[in-house]
């Protein structure tokens, strides 16, 4: 894999490693590692993941990467030709599972001619989408600055003094980096959405607070490795990706639901394409996102989708985010609630109430929630996305 | 009553009550003594004792009262199976102040740690008033903050329209009466007693659930009783669906959820029934 001596890593406490100390760390490395080996790094940090990116690749047969608590590793690895990288599902949809990569397919999108600049790591570096940012760092010889933990307002803090003009992170995240306050005046030129879906409302409020930045939602298939990306500042993906495939990647809807062209997927059918379990609309020239398959309930009758009940609450001005799930009802199979995390120093006193009304003028009965809680803080996992329990 | 005098000496030590309290210090029997004296014989202060079944169960107090401002609190005291007589309390104290005082304005403070009155007091719409919270010591050294609530006579009506949709429309015999001090040293009296009619605590809850619901739907309100046939109050299969799932937060349990055979209740009786079978028992 390409990588770029220009590189450099900033950690949490401010260490900063050149990329020579990096090759340096990632020699005794390679020393000590048997050719063909299986190495698992559980719970490392960034650093260690730099050195093993640098050092094991076509030495390593293997190179497992286990996030905190994560304990299952996988019993037996195909025989491969070159170094399996094998990274962990962020388990939203159920118990993480190892997937086998090579580091070519993990670099896939990474964009080594986009320049050097200062990339945020808010990510996790053992998952994929931290791994994303941690190679296209490398591979552009950008500088790396790592903030993962503490407060959304500490983080952002520590980004801009450390002088980050590009970053990616979930929707969630994002919602959170707009409501800190501090966000006012940072000059970003790169912001990456990943992980879930990228609603019209917080792509609109991006551009708004970062004119100069280039926005991008990306689509991942994390099983399948496929990836595609999206620029053009609207939700959802051209219609036309329907019949050009993007990047040689191809795109079927079929009743409803989103497939991928990934051939070699175990999941793969007999014309190669895999199901992304994702219900999508196809509206005019566009594919929009209505939500999980796995997500969906049935309300008396109505199959709706969470997802698409949470944009619409988003949308009104008390609400910084909000999570709807569904419950089992005796009266109606399953039925919607509501936990909404208000925007700071809003009243809350009716606004349980007033969400309610307002829900019922923009949806259907079966998609207005039966109860809306209004909550500190939204549960949200360690991958910064909202829980949905 | 001349011993009315002792038990709210005796309430006002309760750790429960304490805690709640402005002033949280335990009370010498002289100091309260002194305390009952000074504050009650210029008829400015007002502690009203309130009874349930024949047994005393809170007060409320009227304090400072000028005639037209004043002051005032309230406390549950040694209580049993007097379910909702917290939600009650403030219509009492209130009622008193505006419609037998005829007071202008009745302010008061809660400890912003008391949850469960500054939540009753944003249902029944009970302002505060927009001040910087004042810090409150308390006796073991900490600091804790209030939030002060102002109510003018016409503000009155709509928190009692709003107190009367939660509470019971027949609470057992409840007796108020009026604890005055003794002028120029003749006992207490009791000027007024008022008898609230009994309805269990569930029962209270599933009718304000049906009818908040109703009147955000913008379904008329027809007289609930008994005998109502839920579905034809307006509510469709889904309108239950979400009373359920609000009952559960409100009560903590969906008896529907517990039951093993499934049964579908068709009038309100029938699912009150349904939701004090499965009650959970303490």
């Amino acid at each position: 894999m390409h990588t770029n001596a220009t590189f450099s890593y900033e950690d949490e406490d401010g260490t900063v490693r050149t990329f020579a100390d990096v090759q340096d760390r990632a020699s005794l490395l390679a020393n000590s590692t048997a050719p063909g080996s299986t190495i698992v790094l559980a719970g490392a940090t960034t650093l260690r993941v730099l050195e093993a990116l640098v050092a094991l690749d076509d030495r390593a047969g293997a190179v497992v990467l286990l996030p905190d608590g994560v304990e299952i590793v996988p019993e037996a690895l195909a025989d491969s030709p070159h170094t399996l990288w094998v990274l962990y599902t962020s388990g939203s949809t159920g118990t993480p599972k190892p997937v086998a990569h090579s580091l070519g397919s993990l670099a896939r999108g990474v964009r080594p001619h986009d320049g050097a600049r200062t990339w945020g790591l808010v990510y996790d570096p053992l998952r994929l989408a931290g791994m994303a940012v941690v190679l296209q760092a490398l591979a552009s010889g950008s500088r790396l600055v790592e903030a993962r933990h503490g407060s959304i307002a500490s983080r952002v803090d520590a980004l801009r003094a450390g002088g980050v003009t590009a970053l990616s992170a979930t929707p969630t995240l994002w919602r959170q980096i707009l409501q800190s306050g501090r966000a006012e005046g940072w000059m970003l030129d790169r912001i990456t959405l990943g992980g879930e879906v990228s609603d019209q409302l917080l792509l609109d409020s991006l551009a708004k607070t970062f004119p100069a930045a280039r926005v991008t939602h990306i689509f991942a298939a994390s099983e399948t490795g496929v990836v595609f990306s999206v620029g053009d500042g609207r939700e959802g993906f051209p219609a036309s990706y329907l019949t050009t495939a993007p990047r040689g990647i191809g795109v079927q809807v079929r009743e409803g639901v989103l497939w991928v062209h990934s051939p070699g997927s175990a999941l793969a059918d007999d014309d190669g394409f895999v199901t992304t379990d994702d219900a999508v609309d196809v509206r005019e020239d566009r594919v929009l996102f209505a939500g999980r398959l796995s997500g969906m309930a049935n309300v008396g009758g109505t199959k709706v989708f969470p997802e698409q009940v949470e944009r619409v609450i988003r949308e009104h001005p008390a609400v910084a985010d909000v999570v709807v799930t569904a419950r089992k009802n005796p009266f109606s199979g399953q039925i919607l609630v509501a936990e909404v995390e208000p925007v700071h120093g809003v009243s809350i006193e009716t606004l349980a109430k007033d969400l309610r009304v307002w829900s019922a003028k923009r949806m259907t009965t079966p998609q207005v929630p039966a109860k809306f809680t209004i909550v500190p803080e939204l549960a949200r996992s360690a991958a910064g996305k909202v829980v949905r329990s | 009553m001349p011993d009315d005098i002792w038990t709210l000496w005796e309430w006002r030590n309760l750790d429960k009550v304490r805690a709640v309290s402005i002033n949280d210090r335990q009370l010498a029997r002289a100091d309260h003594q002194t305390w009952f004296d000074s504050n009650f014989a210029q008829m400015r202060d007002r502690m009203i004792m309130v009874e349930w079944n024949g047994a005393a169960v809170a007060w409320f107090h009227i304090t400072r009262f000028d005639g037209s401002d004043g002051g005032w609190a309230y406390a549950l005291g040694v209580t049993s199976g007097t379910l909702g007589l917290g939600a009650l309390l403030p219509l009492l104290g209130l009622g008193y102040a505006f419609e037998r005082l005829h007071a202008r304005t009745i302010s008061g403070q809660v400890l912003d740690s008391n949850f469960n009155v500054q939540s009753l007091f944003a249902r029944y719409g009970i302002p505060t008033v927009p001040i910087v919270a004042e810090p409150v010591s308390r006796a073991d050294g900490s600091v804790v903050t209030v939030t002060s609530y102002e109510v003018t006579d016409r503000d009155w009506p709509i928190i009692k329209a709003n107190a009367l949709r939660e509470l019971p429309a027949r609470l057992g015999d409840l007796l108020v009466r009026s604890l005055e001090a003794p002028v120029d040293g003749q006992p207490a009296r009791l000027p007024h007693e008022e008898k609230v009619p009994e309805m269990h605590a569930v029962e209270t809850t599933i009718r304000r659930a049906l009818l908040d619901l109703l009147t955000e739907d913008d379904i008329p309100a027809t007289e609930l009783t008994r005998d109502s046939v839920l579905l034809d109050t307006g509510l469709d299969s889904l309108g239950l669906a979400v009373l359920v799932t609000r009952l559960e937060s409100t009560l903590g349990y969906d008896p529907f959820a517990i039951m093993i055979e499934a049964v579908y209740p068709r009038t309100l009786g029938e699912f009150v029934d349904i939701y004090e079978k499965y009650a959970p028992q303490d």
